[in-house]
């Protein structure tokens, strides 16, 4: 187990390269220049060559590449183009408020699934398991732009519930409740989505579950039928919702983005569009990197915890 | 997951399981109709999809059953003609990615060791970054456009396909028809491409129409943020996009819910195929 | 003699055990350990032990399936050790190999017919015109009637599966057929007559068998001689008469005496019953590889790896001279 985990996190450090490497040359290959975004028609070539070399991006393609990677070695993600803030710091202060919405819609999204799924697997193909898998689909089909315009359409203008954009009221006291009020639809949004993938897969684990044969013996022995469903085989059906509620979350920072984008919620996924826009190079690469390091070590400890779920499953 | 199956199924037994899915016949039928709506588009709109007409933002009437958009556009025409971005955008990413996918898989699962750590650990590679996140900076930086959408969402969308396609050939290979194939000195491109694929293509089809559907979301995304397919042709996502006014979507719901539903639909469709599919072919399912 | 078909000589198969962060080669599984052994044309070579003893594993690696560590394999005379793929294509003709297992030997999406008109047209054993007839002429042979060849795998029961198996070897017109336990998957009823079909197409093709299997009962049937393996190594090699009637390696002994006599009459008689385990391949016991379950084990086993001597023909590894009836003496 020990090897298992000092093995994967040494993997990591070329799979981290290569995800730079290739988002570098994507980025840095481009036709024109982040420069030409920030000059003024006045400035004189002079000056903005000054401005490129300030920037460092006059020197080779391949220099530039190594010069950024021996940064990030020393822990020194650059600087943005457009504020001249630490990269690490730009991105380190919008970092909260896309785990608070992601983590929130995660844990509804669990909670809405984990009932639905398991009880449209103990009636399949009846009513209530159609609707269920309908649901789902719905979920897993929606694209949340289009989700979002709906539920700001319904709860923001219609019934004005809701505010429609932005994690605190411009002018207002702040505070926890107001943020909550605020994460509620861009919440409801990522939620929709994700319990839709974990009802089907809760679904379909408890479905090849309640066949097994250690299940009749229990309803044989004479165990209760609620115990049985929640002690034996819902326990042993959670252990493939482990693996996708890793795999899920490279899908949900993607939502996030989308998502943020719509509500104005001050989060990575904006900032992601932002530094897009402006050509904003150093902090694209760090977003990426980040992004990178999060889905690895998500898939990391989804191994691990599966295998502390699993007593079968030993690591090599 | 990995499966084998031992049965052949006839096509007439798959179609028979298929049918049992009503949500997935349902699917079939809005693919079949988006399939026709892109081929006969010029037939079918009303209005050409660009032609800038004298009403602007009119609500549905007679003459523009769907209204006109912001710059006098028919709204129904520019919804049928964007089926064939969605489609196109959908089918021909998720055929690239596959194509590949099932090569580089075949590759690091039949031929194992280096080869398999080189493809596995670039999949590795492409599979951590969040796709719609990459495709953002690529296509706003490469520039938008529906090929250059095509192409990059089929190159970026291989290593799904991959990972499914070594796992299943890592277990065909220790069957012991493979070995067989072996000595009775077929080479190892019959193997590949005769013995072992046939073998393992039917979880590639049930995972090609979820990437399908995949794909779609991912390109009206795009199109919504203004990094895709760019007006005035017209894509469902960008047509959404002037929808973000409170203007637009309090006192114009004709300009938003129609391509949204039509995401929405084909997107549904897609996924239920997926699921019928995967049922049908399942050769562990009961009829 | 006449010149063997096969030979093996100081045969050695080793698998590397991996281990640690960076998956180093730890150890190695020694699952053929300096094999010597001929094989002659036209007989039938019986190759017995208990699973993990390495038998498959030379069948395998005749084929070569399996990449060899040390020795030699010679086949017609030739030296195919090292023989890549390519080069091994055109021997795959000469010798063919049945698979154990009658399920997952035959590819689920092909007939019969397909299957075995896959093979004639890639090595044009036969003119493409001559497909059809030829593909009629082996089902018949191996006892399937040619009307099943539009049947897929799946709806055959296990041993007209193996049938079909040996169908697809046949098809290449081998010297050499190498059955990997071939009928142990198979109930005790089919056994018998696949073990007729195999005797059969020796007289009738002039075959040659490596017949490899886990009890003696099977390879009685039809070995002209039997070699006893135990951890990679032979053990006894011997005409199958002198396996039966004089059994001398104390792990041969003890083989026999769990095969069941098909003679009421001779029932009754004390069993031979070894306790413990295989020691692991990958670190087997100085000397004598069996002397940890061997009950006439002296100091000289653990130390000393005895030697395949020949005394008439009749080749054993074993410091000693143990007789069968020795054993219940020493229980007692």
């Amino acid at each position: 187990m020990k090897n298992y985990i000092i093995r994967r996190l040494l993997i990591m450090i070329p799979i981290l390269i290569g995800v730079s490497f290739v988002v570098f040359f994507i980025i840095h290959l481009a036709p024109g220049s982040p420069v030409d975004l920030m000059i003024s028609p006045t400035m004189t070539p002079e000056s903005r060559a000054a401005l490129e070399h300030n920037l460092g991006l006059d020197a080779p393609l391949y220099r530039q590449y190594f010069t950024w990677l021996g940064n990030v070695i020393r822990g020194n993600l650059g600087y943005s183009f457009t504020s001249y803030r630490p990269v690490a710091e730009v991105i380190a202060e919008r970092i909260p408020a896309t785990f608070l919405l992601m983590g929130s819609a995660f844990v509804a999204g669990l909670l809405i699934a984990i009932p639905l799924g398991v009880a449209s697997s103990l009636k399949p193909h009846s009513l209530f398991d159609y609707g269920a898998t309908f649901l789902a689909f719905f979920g897993v089909s929606a694209p949340n732009f289009f989700l979002g315009l709906g539920l700001i359409f319904i709860f923001c203008i219609k019934l004005r519930w809701f505010p429609s954009s932005g994690m605190f009221t411009l002018g207002g006291g702040g505070g926890v409740l107001d943020a909550a009020r605020h994460m509620v639809l861009p919440g409801a949004v990522l939620t929709i989505n994700i319990s839709g993938r974990f009802i089907r897969y809760i679904r379909s684990s408890m479905l090849d579950i309640l066949h097994q044969d250690y299940l009749r013996t229990a309803a044989a022995k004479g165990v209760p039928f609620f115990s049985r469903i929640s002690i034996h085989a819902f326990r042993n059906a959670l252990l493939p919702l482990i693996t996708l509620a890793g795999l899920e979350i490279p899908t949900l920072l993607s939502g996030a983005v989308v998502t943020e984008q719509i509500f104005a919620w001050p989060g990575i996924g904006r900032l992601t569009m932002d530094s897009i826009l402006l050509r904003d190079y150093p902090v694209l690469m760090g977003l990426n990197m980040m992004s990178a390091m999060m889905v690895l070590l998500a898939s990391l400890i989804t191994d691990i915890l599966y295998g502390i779920a699993d007593p079968r499953i030993k690591y090599r | 997951m990995v499966q084998v199956s031992y049965g052949q199924s006839g096509a007439g037994r798959i179609w028979r399981r298929f049918r049992n899915h009503k949500l997935a016949v349902m699917g079939l039928a809005v693919i079949i109709m988006l399939v026709f709506c892109a081929l006969f588009a010029p037939f079918i709109a009303p209005h050409e999809p660009t032609k800038i007409g004298k009403e602007f933002e009119s609500p549905p009437s007679g003459q523009y059953l769907l209204g006109t958009d912001q710059v006098g556009r028919d709204v129904l025409s520019r919804l049928i003609f964007a089926a064939r971005i969605s489609l196109s955008v959908g089918i021909g990413a998720t055929a690239i990615a596959t194509l590949w996918g099932i090569l580089l898989g075949l590759e690091a699962g039949y031929f194992g060791g280096i080869t398999d750590m080189f493809i596995m650990r670039i999949a590795d590679v492409f599979m951590s970054f969040p796709m719609l996140i990459l495709i953002m900076v690529v296509s706003s930086i490469v520039g938008s456009g529906l090929s250059r959408i095509i192409f990059i969402m089929g190159v970026l969308g291989w290593p799904q396909v991959a990972r499914l396609v070594r796992g299943n050939v890592l277990s065909i290979k220790e069957m012991d028809y493979t070995k067989s194939a072996v000595t009775l000195g077929f080479t190892t491109q019959r193997i590949l491409f005769l013995h072992i694929l046939p073998n393992t293509i039917s979880p590639i089809l049930v995972q090609a129409t979820f990437g399908v559907a995949r794909a779609i979301i991912m390109e009206s995304a795009l199109s919504f943020l203004g990094l895709g397919v760019n007006p005035p042709a017209a894509s469902w996502g960008n047509m959404l996009t002037d929808a973000q006014s409170l203007t637009t979507l309090t006192e114009r719901p004709w300009l938003w819910l129609p391509p949204g539903i039509m995401i929405l639909l084909s997107v549904l469709a897609f996924n239920f195929v997926g699921d019928g599919l995967r049922d049908a072919l399942d050769p562990k399912s009961i009829e | 003699m006449a010149q063997p078909l096969v030979e093996l000589k100081n045969l050695k198969i080793h698998y590397p055990v991996r281990g640690g962060v960076f998956f180093r080669i730890k150890n190695h599984v020694k699952a053929v350990d300096g094999v010597s052994l001929s094989i002659y044309p036209n007989e039938t070579l019986g190759l017995v032990g208990e699973s993990g003893c390495g038998k498959s594993t030379i069948g395998r690696g005749i084929m070569r399936l399996e990449q060899i560590s040390a020795g030699q394999i010679y086949f017609e005379g030739q030296d195919i050790s090292r023989y890549s793929r390519r080069q091994m294509r055109p021997l795959w003709k000469k010798m063919q190999m049945v698979f154990q297992d009658p399920y997952s030997s035959l590819n689920p999406r092909k007939t019969v017919g397909n299957a075995l008109a896959e093979i004639l047209r890639v090595h044009h054993i036969v003119p493409d015109r001559g497909i059809p007839g030829e593909i009629e002429r082996i089902m018949n042979l191996i006892g399937l009637s040619p009307d099943l060849k539009r049947r897929f795998p799946h709806e055959f029961s296990g041993g007209q599966r193996q049938r079909i198996n040996i169908a697809k070897a046949l098809t290449m017109r081998p010297r050499l057929l190498i059955c990997d336990e071939a009928i142990s998957a198979l109930d005790v009823s089919i056994q018998a007559q696949i073990l007729t079909l195999f005797t059969e197409l020796r007289s009738r093709l002039g075959l040659t068998y490596l017949f490899i299997a886990h009890g003696l009962g099977a390879v009685k049937y039809m070995s002209d001689r039997i070699a006893v393996m135990y951890l990679g190594k032979i053990v006894e090699l011997a005409p199958a008469q002198g396996i039966f009637a004089d059994p001398r390696h104390p792990y041969t002994q003890a083989l026999l005496s769990a095969y069941p006599d098909p003679n009421p009459r001779n029932r009754g008689g004390k069993k031979i019953v070894l306790t413990g385990q295989v020691p692991n391949p990958a670190d087997p016991p100085p000397g004598c590889g069996f002397h940890t379950r061997c009950p006439f084990a002296g100091n000289i086993c653990s130390s000393e790896t005895p030697d395949l001597k020949n005394d008439g023909g009749h080749f054993t590894a074993c410091h000693f001279r143990i007789h069968p009836s020795d054993w219940f003496e020493v229980k007692q």
